[in-house]
Parts: structure tokens; C-alpha cells; sequence
């Protein structure tokens, strides 16, 4: 061998032997968490998710902390349109879709859902069931126990899929606590009254449980002739807190809905009735046109905008607030409103009904997503309790510290939060905090357990001053839950689609505020009397008739009551 | 034969080529309202096929199988069609014929205005309104319109009537509003075409009109007016091409369930159909409608202004 032959000879082994041993570094440098290097492109159509993202999403402490455990990176997206789910249905339409999408989806009567479905049934999203049982997380939902009635027969497992899975709905709890009060994780949500007048009055805020007993209570504000803080009379009763809907009412007059099933409930001859062909829409159009002749209600109740709602309660111009809820800052931030009530149901249970667990959103892998399985790995690592932690804390000794096996924020974290500096919370530390920061880093989790992990309702729940009243609120006017299994009677119209597409168009609550402001009595009935023509002539007998079967067959399947 | 037909095309060609090459820099201009329309105006009309499938998101407008007329039977069988389109007729015949003379009046009196700068100041303030958002003006609108706290009711209430009036939830409210709004929106850019026809009327004849003694009044009944007759043709014929669109923004943010029964036209349902529930093939239909319903009354009105007045759009 000659010497340059042997020079070459030395040199091939050093390179062999430097390349091997940078790749067993690289292999060793690598997690067992390691997916791919890639960032995953999330289009949300979430509001909350839009409005609350960092600077340089890719490069906060949590991002660079996952890419360092998964190789991975996201990247939210967000379009912003009157409502998320127009901007849905325009990007569907075009296939203009990233590596993932989530929507909300409370459960499968939101409006989303029809949308969503017929993206699912047209081929636009990948079948996820393979890479559910091969999962950590998600192949709970395998389980028809873990997941609620819903989610498994409607959403994620639906006979009409032949086994395939095209969206997964989020935020499940692990374990069902549905029906049992935990002052540390409950929204006292509904009516709130300006404590002074409640004190001036000298009425015990919890005996108002009927709508005829808040009838009177505001005929009784209205004649102290209250003033607001620039000196002008206070209206007895104002809008829901984030402007004016007439889903408010539910708070405001709940003995008057019978149809508590979406709108349906079922006679006790068994016959399923829409509540507009039954003689209770007349009730709650009667007490709602008298409250607004006195001038006990806002004229604005169901159509004032967020802004000029917020001026109202911001001016105390308004006695008592329809809906808003003990985590918004007007209450919480000081002791001035008190819960009012609650209202009883139409049976005169003042229990607080439940269907058992919920979900709160969808994520779905479009069909054109190269390599679905990393993206489905991702979102499975990051529903384990190592990625709830990395969402929800952030980064060890960045935002929080393990005291005692459980994360406890950092000080000046805590300190951020109270004073509700979201920006701060998204750019420097880049993680959800209860939805204080990165919303979005919270909203795609699953298999939620916060006590169980992390050994507090909430990021800061345990040390933090800022939530203190809304504990103290849930502790003082606790409620018992009621538990009614099933669907809401609505879920089963995407059944009979001819009749879903009709009746998508009547809207109930636009009928009933429509006959609130009619000129007459006899406008009134001809408004009722016209809406159920309408529902006769979308096919509501066809779904009743459905409905009828399907209850009869199975009890648990519709929540009537 | 064909060789005369030949030498024609040449020449009518070389024609051409010359006055591109006279008036090159008009030729330039022109280039990008062509690409304008073809982009935004023509290629978008094969979306109209659209009527005729059931929209499938996977397959797109092309893959998507064909339903023939299921559409428009079954928004003709609807039960909301006859008043859909009675609303609409009503908003169109509003904006379309009864807003029309506003702008003729408007363009007259600037017309009139001898003060150069007042001239100058007076069109500016009326035509500004038509660029501002309608989300913008109707917001105002509310604050305004308030019960009790908008300024209108205020207004009314310290003069001793009374402040509680909910104009926005009042169906006999609903078309005043609307009218106004839409009049002080439009009346000022609709008149600027009406004062650039007016400024192409002979001054001799207003000079000779003057020496035999006429007025203000009588120059513009027997001068102007009857100089920008053509121009008020042609806009009314295209105008009457919209009386089946009563347009989206404004109707869809004045509408309350006060005032819906008439406020629910064809193009917020064709909205509330289409993006809201996902049924654009149904929506694309209906659109259609409307679309085909214009261009027959444009003709239609054409056809009757020619044989009336001899003014015409071809």
C-alpha cells in the first residue's frame, strides 16, 4: 500500500467514524417525544384563539421547548369575518386549508356542526380512527363511557362514517364531575343585581326564584326611582353583558321555557312538540311585552352592542345584568353585584340541569395534509400531562417552578395574570394560563384532569388573588346539579337533511322578540300563528314524528324532562 | 368574393393598428379596467353553474354533481319566496326610482352656484358620504337612534315629547331610515355624472335663453333638463336593472326582528343561506334570479325609453 493510499485509507475512517459519532449524538439529543421536525399550520376558527397570540409565535419559550421534546412547532392562524364559521364555510369552499383546523363545537347542535359535517361527508378531512388506537391520549376515546353521549354518537364515532373518524372533539374531562359543585372551577353565571339596591331594598337575592317574583322586584326598583352615576334613571333590568340576545332569557324567565330540549319536550300523552305550538310561547310574550310597556326591561335588551352594554353597567344605568358571569372583571373586581336567583324551571327545580360531561371545540386534519399521523402525534402529546403542563405553565423555571411535585407560577407570572396583561404573557412566556395568555395552547387540549395534575382547578388558581371573589361567590351561592342524560332534541335534524336545511332558517328567538315588540295583541298572534306555519312547512312533523321513535326506543337519548 | 371580404378584415385591421399606435398612452390606460373586468366580472360569471349542482367541497364547482332546476322549486315553493321578494321589490323600487330625481335636483342647484369655491366646498361635502363604510354610519345611526340615550330621543325629550321610541325596532320606521340613509349616502356621487352632462350644454343657449328673458327656473326646465336627457335615460335604464337588489350591507345591519318582516330581502337570505348554512348551490340560484330578473327589466326598460324619448343604451 502505497502512502498516499494509506492517507486515504486514515482519512475515509476518520470521516466514518466522525460521521457515526455525530449520528449517535443526534440520536441521542432526540426525545422519545420526537415526531418530526416540522411546524404544524393551525387555522382556528376561534375568536378567543385570534385575538390572543404572540408577537413571533414560533419563537416564545413554549414553542422552542416543544421543538425542542417533538421537533415540532405550531403556528395558529386566524382570518377575521363577521362570524368564524362564515370564514369556515368560505375556506372549506375554496380548499384553502394548513395543516389542521379548530372550531368551537360545544356539542352537535352548534351551527358549526352542519358545515363541518358536510365537509366530512364530501372526503375534505383525513380518517384519524387508525391513529386513535395507536394513541396515548385519544384512544380514551375509544371508551362509549369517557366520552359524553354526544361527542361518541354524534361527532367523533357516527354510524354514517363506517368507522372512520373525521373530527375530535376537545376539552373532555377526564373524569366526570359534572354533576358535583367545585367552588374553585364554577361560572356563577345569570342574573346579577347592584348589590346597593338589593340592600336598599332589603330582599333576600336568593328567594327570587320565579319570573312573576322578579316581575315584581323590578316594579318595585322602578318605582325607588334609582340614579345612575351621571344622575340618569336606572332601568330595572338590562341586556346580557356582551350585548343584547335573547338568550339571556334563559337566566331571566326559565319557568317559562318548556321546551327545554332545544326547544322541544315531550307531552305527557308522548307527543314531541316544538315549545312555538304550545301555548307557553304566549307566556313568555305576554311577561316580556309587560315588562317592556312598564319600562322594567332595556329597550335595547336583545339588540345593544357589546360596547354601549359595557357603558350601561360600566354607568350602574342598569339594576340588574340578565346574564354575565363571576369571571368577568365587573364582578369579580369588586363586591358591587350579587347573583340574583336562580330562576326555577318550568317544573319549579331550581337545580342547575346537566347532561353530564361536555366538549368545548374540533380539530380536524384536512385531507391534503401531507403526513396526518405527525399532526395527530402532536396533538396527542400535548393532551398527556407533560403537554398539558408545557400549555398550560409554560417552561420550568421560566414561568413556574415545581414546588412539592406541582408547578407553582412564578411571581411576576402571577403578577401578569392579575393584572390581566395578556401581552406579556403571550410574547415573553408564550404559554395559556387559563386562557390569560395563549388561548389557543389551551383550547386544543383533551383528557383535562387540572386537580389531578397539577394539583389546582386552574394556572394560579392556588396562589393568585385575582379570581379570589369569583371562589368566594361559587362557595356562597352554591347550587345542586340535576343530572338529565341525552341530547338536545336538535342533534337528530341532520338526520332528515331537507328538513334541517329548512328549519336552519327559523330562528325561534327572533320570532319571539319579533311578537315582544308588536303593535298589538292580534300582531302577536299573527307572528306565532305565521312561525308555526312556517315549522309545518319545513317538515317539523316529519322530524317530531322521528323524534317520537327515537325516544321511545332509547329514553336516555333526548334530555326532555 | 372572399378576397374583397379578406382585403376589408386587412384594412379594418391596419385601422385599428394605427390608432393604437396614435393614441397609445389611451390604449395603456385601458389595459387594466380590461383585466378588471375580466377577472373580477367575467371569469367569477362560470361560477353561475353553481346553480345547477349540489356543491360538493371536495369535488369544487366543475366535480360536483348536477341537480337541473331542484334549486329555484324550491325557493319558489318556499314559504318565505313571495315575501322575500315583495321586500326586495319594495327596497329596490325605493332606491332604484324614488332616490333617482334626488341627484338630478342636487346636480341642478350645484349647477346653479355662481361662487366658484362654495361650488367646490358643497360637492365635496355631498359626495364624501359614499366612501364611508356602511358598518360605520350604521353604528352611528344606532347611537343616534337610541331609546332614551341617543341623541334624536334626547332631543325629542327636552322638548317634551316622548324619548322611549325604538325607531330601529319599529317596522314603520324601517324604509324612512333606510331611504334617508341611503339618500345622503348616494344623492352627492350620483350627481357628479348629471353635472359633467350639464357642463356639456351649449352656454350659447343660456346666453340667448337670458336675452329673451327666461329665469333660473325656467333655464333648467327648458335648457338643462332637457340637455342631460340622454344621461338621465341611460342611468334610470340601468338603474331599473337593480329594482330585484336592494343590496346587503345596510339591510343586513338595520334589520332587528322588529323590523324584519320587511327588512328581510333577497340578498341577506341569499347570505344567510349561502355562507352562513353552507348551501351555496341554493344561494348561487337565487342570485341567479336576480341577476336574470335585471338584465330582463334593463332590456325591458330599454326597449320602452327608445320608443318613448329615443334614448336607449344600444
Amino acid at each position: 500500500m502505497t502512502r498516499t493510499k494509506r492517507l486515504a485509507l486514515l482519512l475515509c475512517i476518520v470521516m466514518l467514524t466522525s460521521i457515526m459519532s455525530s449520528l449517535t449524538v443526534m440520536a441521542e439529543e432526540k426525545p422519545d417525544t420526537w415526531i418530526a421536525d416540522r411546524v404544524v399550520q393551525i387555522q382556528a376558527y376561534v375568536d378567543d384563539i385570534g385575538y390572543a397570540l404572540p408577537e413571533d409565535q414560533l419563537n416564545t419559550p413554549v414553542m422552542q421547548e416543544l421543538a425542542r421534546r417533538t421537533g415540532m412547532k405550531i403556528e395558529f392562524l386566524y382570518t377575521e369575518g363577521e362570524k368564524d364559521r362564515y370564514v369556515m364555510a368560505t375556506q372549506l369552499a375554496t380548499g384553502n386549508l394548513p395543516d389542521m383546523i379548530v372550531s368551537y363545537l360545544n356539542n352537535s347542535t352548534r351551527p358549526e356542526f352542519p358545515i363541518l359535517l358536510k365537509a366530512a361527508r364530501d372526503g375534505m378531512f383525513a380518517d384519524l380512527a387508525p391513529f386513535i388506537i395507536e394513541s396515548k391520549v385519544y384512544s380514551k376515546y375509544m371508551d362509549k363511557e369517557y366520552l359524553p353521549a354526544d361527542t361518541y354518537d354524534n361527532i367523533v364515532w357516527r354510524k354514517d362514517f363506517d368507522g372512520q373518524v373525521h373530527f375530535l372533539h376537545m376539552n373532555i374531562d377526564a373524569v366526570d364531575t359534572s354533576t358535583i359543585w367545585n367552588p374553585a372551577e364554577e361560572y356563577i353565571g345569570g342574573m346579577y343585581i347592584q348589590r346597593a339596591i338589593a340592600e336598599d331594598l332589603g330582599i333576600d337575592v336568593k328567594t327570587i326564584n320565579t319570573s312573576e317574583q322578579l316581575f315584581k322586584l323590578l316594579q318595585d326598583i322602578k318605582a325607588k326611582e334609582y340614579k345612575d352615576v351621571s344622575g340618569n334613571p336606572v332601568t330595572p333590568l338590562g341586556p346580557k353583558f356582551w350585548g343584547g340576545s335573547a338568550d339571556a332569557l334563559q337566566y331571566v324567565i326559565n319557568d317559562l321555557f318548556w321546551g327545554v330540549s332545544g326547544d322541544y319536550n315531550i307531552t305527557e300523552d308522548g307527543k314531541v312538540l316544538h315549545e312555538a305550538e304550545t301555548d307557553w310561547v304566549y307566556k313568555k310574550v305576554d311577561w316580556l311585552r309587560k315588562a317592556l310597556a312598564e319600562g322594567l326591561m332595556h329597550k335595547e335588551f336583545f339588540t345593544i352592542d357589546e360596547t354601549r352594554a359595557g357603558e350601561l353597567y360600566a354607568n350602574k344605568s342598569i339594576a340588574i345584568i340578565a346574564d354575565v358571569h363571576s369571571y368577568k372583571e365587573i364582578i369579580y373586581g369588586s363586591d358591587d353585584w350579587i347573583p340574583l336567583g336562580p330562576i326555577a324551571n318550568y317544573k319549579g327545580d331550581t337545580r342547575k340541569i346537566t347532561s353530564g360531561k361536555g366538549g368545548r371545540g374540533q380539530w380536524a386534519i384536512p385531507a391534503s395534509t401531507e403526513n396526518p399521523e405527525e399532526v395527530f402525534k402532536l396533538m396527542d402529546y400535548l393532551s398527556s400531562e407533560e403537554g398539558q403542563l408545557l400549555c398550560l405553565y409554560g417552561v420550568e423555571g421560566v414561568s413556574y417552578d415545581m414546588v412539592d411535585g406541582k408547578p407553582k407560577l412564578k411571581p411576576e407570572v402571577q403578577e401578569a395574570m392579575d393584572r390581566g396583561d395578556s401581552k406579556t404573557l403571550c410574547d415573553k412566556y408564550g404559554a395559556s394560563f387559563d386562557g390569560s395568555g395563549v388561548y389557543g395552547l389551551e383550547f386544543i387540549l383533551t383528557d383535562r384532569q387540572n386537580e389531578a395534575y397539577f394539583g389546582e382547578a386552574r394556572p394560579g388558581a392556588s396562589s393568585g388573588s385575582t379570581f379570589e371573589r369569583s371562589v368566594k361567590l361559587a362557595e356562597e351561592y352554591t347550587r345542586e346539579y340535576h343530572l338529565v342524560p341525552g341530547l338536545p332534541a336538535k342533534a337528530f335534524l341532520t338526520d332528515l337533511e331537507d328538513v334541517n336545511n329548512a328549519m336552519n332558517l327559523l330562528n325561534y328567538n327572533e320570532t319571539l322578540v319579533q311578537a315582544a315588540f308588536a303593535e298589538s295583541d292580534a300582531k302577536v298572534k299573527e307572528i306565532i300563528e305565521s312561525f308555526r306555519e312556517q315549522l309545518k312547512h319545513a317538515g317539523i312533523e316529519k322530524f317530531e314524528k322521528l323524534v317520537e321513535e327515537k325516544y321511545a326506543e332509547n329514553p336516555n337519548l333526548i334530555n326532555f324532562y | 368574393m372572399s378576397s374583397i371580404v379578406k382585403n376589408q378584415k386587412r384594412s379594418t385591421a391596419a385601422l385599428l393598428g394605427r390608432r393604437i399606435w396614435l393614441h397609445g398612452a389611451l390604449y395603456i390606460m385601458f389595459i387594466p379596467c380590461v383585466v378588471y373586468f375580466i377577472l373580477f366580472n367575467y371569469i367569477p360569471m362560470a361560477g353561475i353553474v353553481l346553480a345547477f349542482k349540489d356543491f360538493s367541497f371536495r369535488k369544487g364547482i366543475w366535480g360536483s354533481p348536477w341537480v337541473g332546476f331542484d334549486y329555484f322549486k324550491m325557493f319558489f315553493n318556499s314559504y318565505d319566496a313571495q315575501r322575500l321578494i315583495r321586500n326586495t321589490l319594495i327596497i329596490g323600487f325605493m332606491k332604484c326610482v324614488l332616490e333617482f330625481p334626488f341627484a338630478i335636483i342636487l346636480a341642478l342647484m350645484i349647477n346653479e352656484l355662481r361662487n366658484a369655491r362654495f361650488k367646490k366646498i358643497s360637492q365635496t361635502v355631498s359626495y364624501l358620504p359614499h366612501f364611508m363604510s356602511s358598518v360605520i354610519i350604521i353604528t352611528m345611526l344606532q347611537r343616534m337612534l337610541a331609546p332614551n340615550t341617543g341623541a334624536i330621543n334626547q332631543l325629542i325629550g327636552a322638548l317634551g315629547g316622548d324619548s322611549s321610541t325604538f325607531y330601529l325596532m319599529e317596522k314603520k320606521y324601517f324604509l324612512p331610515i333606510l331611504f334617508l340613509l341611503d339618500l345622503w349616502k348616494n344623492m352627492g356621487w350620483d350627481s357628479i355624472i348629471f353635472l359633467a352632462a350639464m357642463s356639456g350644454v351649449d352656454p350659447a343657449l343660456y346666453e340667448a335663453s337670458q336675452i329673451d328673458g327666461c329665469g333660473k327656473l325656467k333655464r333648467m326646465w327648458h335648457i338643462t333638463l332637457p340637455g342631460i336627457r340622454s344621461t338621465i335615460g341611460v342611468l334610470f335604464i340601468l338603474g331599473v336593472g337593480g329594482l330585484l337588489s336592494s343590496g346587503f350591507d345596510q339591510i343586513y345591519l338595520l334589520r332587528t326582528p322588529g323590523n324584519m318582516e320587511i327588512a328581510d330581502t333577497l340578498d341577506v337570505y341569499v347570505v344567510r343561506t349561502g355562507i352562513s348554512g353552507g348551501q351555496f348551490g341554493y344561494a348561487t340560484a337565487i342570485g341567479l334570479i336576480q341577476g336574470v330578473v335585471g338584465l330582463i327589466l334593463v332590456m325591458l326598460s330599454n326597449k320602452i325609453s327608445k320608443r318613448i324619448t329615443e334614448v336607449g343604451i344600444w
